[in-house]
């Protein structure tokens, strides 16, 4: 096969100035004030909250499509050169999203006590648009409405079931009201281009589209594309920041057969899905001087029922949008198909940091494949991110059938088969394709090496915490590695367990203030079920927990193993007390002060280092310390949570091991009957492991004391990458290290980013990275390709901006560098939109090839 | 066995067909006035010293056993003829470690196993495997012969693409040795730019044997390189005589090198004075141009390289 490169159009290059115009204005203005809504709380307070949640959805696409609300939101315009049309009110990961209220009052004081408000959607999730495309949204009504009203016929009411139903109906209509009304706009602006045949048929055709999709199924690219904006348009706009999914193979279907060789429709297609990423990142900040009068963030980040308070900053331009291509289909094929390739052209043409795009590899990926990714690569210099399929796959199955060995194939085939079709979140998170939900929690792993080294407690310069932190039980003082090991084990257990557990926990009281129902309409097995995807709808619930700072603990514990247990250069006090005061010790302490330089050589540069072979013995350990704790963990939680606790039926006793599950169901906060008997005999959590920080990294090493190159409070490394300024042996040998570490264990992703100098990349080398990182069982790739110098005056244009009076000239100069996006942890982000630390990390990562 | 090298460059494209990897091994018998790598003309690399990080806080005074440093009137002076290599100096400064190039203080040269070696390269070299591959430089990468050639061998095991860059100065039986490893040269005619060494006609007969042997053994590419050099390398008289070996020898490929601009910066930091004057040694661009197209209508296909 072989596929046309289409450079971008002219349309194409003014709808991008016209995006780029309007990131680098002042866009506050452009938000929903929330007294322009209706208070739907207040207006239905007797309705059930996913009634309350389909009625505000309801209100809230009504207003975006409201001209006076658009005279300032701007979300009810068709811009001059648009095919595509919808408008995504403001609104990002970092600077919080404004929605109808549909909560009471009493709900929304007691929800303050699990850290939930009705803004603490998670997203995190995909679309498999071939479900909505199966029907439209005019027949999932036409369903729910019939099931409701049997349902209502019924002699024991289900109301919570009646009421989901419902609330599809009530949402998916809103989406085709919104959709009626763009064409509405359409057909009005059509009249204003008289005098210019080709736009004003343009508009026709897009009133036409938008009066046909969503509510019924499409039939051409066009149409396609347009559905997919404009429900992806309302989901969004409802809260739910959910990826577009497997484009290609959506999208595939909609291409003309009959013109696929024709360079002219491929241009056309092309354009459209150029039209469609340029409309989803209509909500881009370029420039960071007007954000904090953006800043509409509330307390609505709850991972789990723990309160995760996000970096703000650092998730301005985070929308979590994805797309995923390539890969294999569900039985086993290669998927790579003409769509694929027009995907890539048309995201190396757009070149945005949102949305963001991963491509799926494996061992039989056609090299033309290969070839245009980085073609791609080389073009953009960031995208796109790499998952490869030989490692996630089986990482995926093992997951599905919660790590058990002796099941009987027909279940592994199914679980591989889902396996196969496995799509990213709005992060990196893998999941499967539309019909499962996605939890996580995010867990420091710096506190577990801390405890273990300091025999229960955190390392903590504060001098009222004596010891420092006692996160967790107390333990005895290691001293040789073989106790290091277990303790560390331990303790690995201890704060895994507190994370799986709140996983489950957050089951308990979604459906009260968090539905989906729009989303839900289309995700896999809510419409089956009756039950929202906050109610065990969905076909399959995941929850991962996602380690940070895995590479900094495996730099440390390293070093500690070396110079603490092998060497015997220097004991563990010596070690606390130099981490806690930052390897620094004042003038006056000459010796103290030489011990301390001396010893933070040997963390940093003397050790060995994660990202290298000789760190691997350590890597393994810690790695695999994780995984079996996540394993261990789903086996007790499973047992707390998951399986009905039943007397014996003749007897009506419950048995002593029964009896101690309830205990112990008490003890974790819940009096409850299972999940199973709650959500379904098929509901089951499946639980993943991965490591990443995402964007957080800055904000996740606030609090923590020094350790092996990194100064205390320093940002953690980001993802499962080797430290920055630590690649001394060209990226082959980075590769190399991941070879013979547990990859295929971490089913929730563990993405590498790397930054290599761009001066002499090209399309063949690119080529031999992509192909060694999947020969060496890389899990998940970002390449990045940067110039140092640039990113030093753009760090340095950014640093006198924010800290001058007078910095409009700073702000003009820095505009030029506004097409550079580079890969945060995350997504990517324009460099001059980040924050002075993320930038600083940057330059040191930048390596030489 | 051993090899001294002082430097890998991980990815280059200018140094042999495609991607290349490339190892700068120490030692070189030449030691053109124009050389950008004056350290490695030694058999261990003086001590490079980046001043301008100094921030003369006279711990390696301390610390070196052999008074190499001293720090008198707010100036760092190193005696590098009393230096022993023994790193006691970096160790001791706050701005430096031994592995890093940008340190204060810094001692390039390494000696390692050659398989040892060959496992560091060998994950990058299956990168650019497909699309190049080994590159030996220098200093003169075949001074080392037997060490090179154990790692050439260790490439060819792996079928990796080698490439030896070589002044053309040593004697033949190093070439024999070496030739049947080797899938490209490129070839430095440093008797051509060096005219004190021999008589022209001397020139032309060992560079014929040269190549002779660099065919014999194996179907080799050669890739004659000339680096311009204003004042020294841009002679008509040294063009012509090139010109003319190149035909005679058959050699159709001639990468044009200009002056590096940089050149200045290992003599920096090793405490010597360049012998050209950079601000008049770099050509300009119809300079160039007009060495490419003498040479290209001789039929030989010349490039830039930059």
């Amino acid at each position: 096969m072989s596929y046309y490169w289409i450079p971008k159009s002219e349309r194409i290059e003014r709808l991008l100035n016209a995006l780029y115009e309007r990131g680098m204005s002042d866009r506050s203005s452009e938000w929903f004030d929330p007294k322009e809504f209706e208070d739907i709380g207040e207006k239905y307070p007797d309705k059930s909250t996913a009634i309350r949640k389909a009625y505000a959805i309801e209100e809230m696409l009504t207003k975006m499509t409201d001209k006076n609300c658009s005279k300032h939101t701007h979300t009810y315009e068709i811009g001059e050169d648009e095919l595509i049309v919808g408008v995504i009110p403001m609104g990002s990961n970092g600077l919080g999203k404004v929605f109808p209220n549909y909560l009471t009052e009493n709900e929304r004081r007691v929800a303050a006590f699990t850290n939930k408000t009705e803004l603490a959607l998670l997203g995190h999730n995909t679309v498999d648009y071939n479900r909505l495309f199966a029907k439209g949204l005019s027949a999932i009504i036409a369903e729910a409405n019939q099931k409701a009203e049997k349902l209502e016929k019924a002699k024991k009411k289900n109301y919570g079931k009646i009421d989901f139903y419902k609330s599809v109906a009530i949402s998916c209509q809103a989406v085709i009201d919104y959709s009626n009304r763009f064409a509405e706009l359409a057909e009005s602006d059509a009249q204003k281009y008289l005098g210019n045949s080709k736009r004003r048929a343009e508009l026709l055709e897009i009133a036409r589209i938008c009066r046909k999709v969503p509510a019924v199924p499409p039939d051409t690219f066009h149409e396609a594309v347009q559905a997919i904006c404009t429900f992806h348009t309302a989901l969004h706009a409802s809260m739910n920041y959910i990826s577009f999914g497997r484009l290609d193979q959506v999208l595939n279907a909609y291409l003309d057969r009959s013109r696929i060789n024709d360079e002219a429709y491929i241009q056309e297609c092309t354009e459209l899905l150029e039209c469609l990423l340029i409309k989803a990142a209509g909500r881009l900040n370029i420039t960071t001087k007007y954000l904090m009068s953006q800043d509409h963030m509330d307390n609505n980040a709850a991972l789990g029922t723990h309160p995760y308070y996000l970096d703000q900053r650092a998730g301005v331009n985070n929308f979590l949008q994805n797309v995923i291509i390539g890969g294999l289909t569900p039985d086993g094929k290669d998927a790579t198909n003409p769509m694929t390739y027009i995907a890539l052209n048309a995201f190396a043409n757009v070149n945005l940091s949102t949305p963001g795009i991963y491509a799926r590899i494996h061992k039989d990926s056609p090299r033309e494949y290969i070839e245009c990714i980085a073609k791609c690569l080389d073009q953009t210099g960031n995208i796109p991110a790499l998952l490869n399929d030989d490692v996630l796959i089986p990482a995926l199955t093992n997951s599905l059938l919660d790590y058990k060995t002796n099941v009987d194939d027909k279940k592994r085939k199914e679980c591989h088969k889902l396996a196969n079709d496995y799509c990213v979140d709005g992060c990196w998170e893998p999941i499967l394709n539309g019909i499962s939900d996605w939890t996580f929690g995010m867990l420091n792993c710096m506190p577990i090496l801390q405890c273990t080294i300091n025999c229960g407690a955190s390392l903590d310069t504060n001098p009222g915490m004596l010891r420092g932190g006692k996160l967790s039980f107390i333990s005895d003082e290691v001293t040789n590695y073989e106790e290091f090991q277990e303790t560390f084990k331990k303790y690995m257990q201890f704060f895994i367990d507190q994370s799986t557990f709140s996983l489950y926990e957050c089951y308990m009281m979604d459906e009260y203030i968090n539905p989906s129902p729009l989303y839900s309409a289309v995700l896999g097995g809510c419409m089956r079920k009756g039950c929202d995807k906050a109610w065990g709808g969905p076909e399959y619930n995941i929850g991962g927990t996602i380690m940070v700072g895995m590479p900094d603990v495996i730099n440390t514990t390293c070093a500690i193993k070396k110079w603490v247990f092998d060497e015997h250069k220097y004991t563990m006090d010596e070690v606390r007390e130099a981490m806690k005061a930052d390897f620094a010790a004042s003038e006056s302490e000459i010796e103290l002060s030489e011990k301390y330089r001396e010893m933070r050589e040997d963390f940093d540069v003397n050790s060995p280092k994660f990202g290298d072979v000789a760190s691997n013995e350590v890597a393994n350990f810690i790695v695999n310390t994780f995984c079996d704790a996540v394993e261990h963990s789903k086996k007790m939680a499973d047992k707390v949570f998951l399986y009905p606790v039943k007397p014996d039926k003749e007897t009506g006793l419950l048995s002593p091991e029964q009896m101690q599950i309830l205990h112990l169901r008490k003890i974790a906060g819940y009096y409850g009957v299972s999940f199973k008997e709650r959500f379904g005999r098929n509901f089951n959590m499946h639980f993943t492991a991965g490591c990443g920080t995402f964007e957080q990294f800055p904000q996740q090493g606030l609090g923590i004391v020094a350790s092996a190159n990194r100064h205390s409070n320093d940002p953690m490394t980001a993802n499962f990458s080797p430290v920055s300024g630590t690649i001394r042996k060209g990226v082959g040998n980075v590769f190399e290290s991941y070879k013979n570490l547990p990859m295929d264990r971490l089913s929730a992703g563990a993405i590498v980013d790397l930054c290599i100098d761009e001066s002499q990349k090209n399309e063949t080398y690119i080529v031999g990275l992509l192909d060694k990182f999947r020969e060496t069982n890389g899990n998940m790739l970002t390449l990045a390709f940067g110039n140092k110098d640039v990113y030093q005056k753009i760090y340095q244009l950014c640093y006198d901006a924010a800290n001058t009076q007078d910095n409009e000239a700073l702000y003009q100069e820095l505009d030029q560098y506004k097409h550079i996006n580079v890969r945060v942890g995350g997504w990517q982000a324009p460099f001059i939109s980040m924050s002075l630390g993320q930038q600083r990390d940057y330059i040191i990562r930048i390596t030489q090839n | 066995m051993e090899i001294a090298y002082w430097a890998i460059g991980w990815l280059t494209i200018k140094d042999g067909p495609g991607n290349r990897v490339i190892v700068y091994m120490q030692g070189c018998p030449v030691q053109c006035p124009w050389c950008h790598s004056p350290h490695s003309w030694y058999d261990i690399s003086p001590l490079l010293f980046q001043k301008r990080l100094c921030r003369l806080c006279g711990k390696c005074e301390i610390a070196c056993p052999n008074h190499v440093h001293k720090i008198i009137s707010r100036e760092h002076l190193i005696d590098r003829e009393k230096c022993k290599h023994c790193g006691r100096c970096i160790s001791a400064c706050p701005y430096s470690n031994v592995i890093d190039s940008n340190s204060v203080l810094f001692l390039p040269t390494i000696r390692q196993d050659v398989e040892e070696l060959f496992d560091i390269l060998k994950p990058q070299l299956d990168i650019v495997k497909k699309s190049g591959g080994i590159t030996l430089s220098g200093g003169e990468a075949l001074l080392q012969d037997k060490a090179a050639v154990e790692l050439l061998k260790l490439c060819r095991k792996h079928q990796i693409h080698t490439c030896v860059e070589t002044s053309m100065m040593l004697p033949d039986y190093v070439y024999r040795e070496a030739a049947g490893y080797v899938d490209c040269w490129l070839l430095g005619f440093r008797e051509v730019y060096l005219p004190q060494f021999l008589n022209t006609e001397t020139v032309r007969l060992n560079c014929k044997r040269r190549v002779d042997i660099f065919r014999q053994a194996s179907n080799s590419r050669l890739i004659a390189r000339l680096p311009v050099i204003k004042g020294y390398t841009d002679k008509e008289e040294l063009l012509h005589t090139l010109r003319d070996i190149l035909l005679e020898n058959g050699i159709r490929e001639l990468e044009i090198l200009p002056c590096n601009p940089h050149m200045d910066h290992y003599y920096e930091l090793i405490g010597k004075e360049a012998e050209p004057d950079i601000n008049h040694s770099i050509p300009n661009d119809t300079e160039i141009q007009h060495i490419m197209e003498s040479f290209l209508h001789a039929g030989i296909q010349a490039t830039k390289v930059n």
